[in-house]
């Protein structure tokens, strides 16, 4: 496993790098503008680099919420907010609910076929984009 | 009910199919909150649904910290600078970018998506 690791960092050597920081300053940029969409973009660049087969595929996945999470850390320390905001987002419901189904996902991640995960990304953030446009 | 819509919203963000977005949209219809509210609540909300969702992976040994790292440097370059921008724009226009951020994703993702089952 060391040397196939070893394999994808360095047989495409500086391009590998370079794909990897232009995505992540994108991501970056994306995610502290507008709080989401960091993460499509990390897959998107990540494959490029990793995602080059099924389990590959599925460690994108992964490695992108590595990535995501510092990121929206530091950009939620720049958007500050309302007390309600903070009321809302500690409540039980939020945190057990977010919890829980984060573990349900991760579980679910390894067993459903990526085919049919790849569809439901792709219909519900298009829906998603249509109704917040028109709200 | 909001456990059950945050537990399910989660566990397709945990799956990695965008659950995000979705979450943002809920408060959008279903709250007060301005957009830059929302966007905080939708991060906060990603973290909490994220970080359980990475401790599985973790135990499963999928990550390639070293690309990690790369990416979360320029990340935070260009996530101060996006955030610096957020503060600064009004309401309906980070709703409307917003919004067609999720359409171009899934417009990709599902031209993608039928690409690669036609290969």
């Amino acid at each position: 496993m060391l040397k196939e690791r070893k394999k994808i960092y360095f047989e495409r050597g500086i391009p590998s790098a370079l794909t990897l920081a232009a995505g992540g300053a994108l991501a970056g940029f994306c995610n502290g503008l507008l709080g989401a969409g960091g993460g499509i973009i990390l897959v998107l660049f990540l494959s490029q680099v990793i995602g080059k087969d099924e389990e590959g595929r599925r460690s994108v996945y992964a490695n992108a919420l590595c990535v995501m999470l510092p990121l929206s850390i530091l950009t939620l320390s720049r958007y500050g907010g309302p007390v309600s905001v903070t009321e809302l987002s500690l409540s039980p419901a939020f945190v057990l609910g977010a919890a829980m189904g984060g573990i349900l996902g991760g579980v679910l991640l390894g067993k459903s076929r990526r085919g049919f995960a790849d569809k439901l990304f792709a219909l519900l953030t298009l829906i998603s984009g249509i109704l917040m446009m028109m709200r | 009910m909001f456990f059950f819509i945050a537990m399910i919203i989660a566990a397709l963000s945990g799956m990695g199919v965008g659950g995000g977005g979705l979450f943002a949209l809920y408060l959008k219809y279903f709250s007060d909150y301005s957009q830059i509210d929302i966007q905080a609540i939708n991060l906060l909300f990603f973290l909490f649904a994220s970080g359980s969702a990475l401790l599985v992976h973790l135990l499963r040994r999928r990550i390639y910290f070293g690309a990690v790292a790369l990416m979360i440097a320029f990340g935070a370059l260009g996530s101060l600078l996006g955030s610096s921008l957020a503060v600064r724009l009004q309401g309906e226009a980070l709703s409307k970018l917003f919004g067609g951020m999720m359409i171009a994703a899934g417009s990709y993702s599902f031209i993608r998506s039928t690409k690669k089952k036609r290969s």
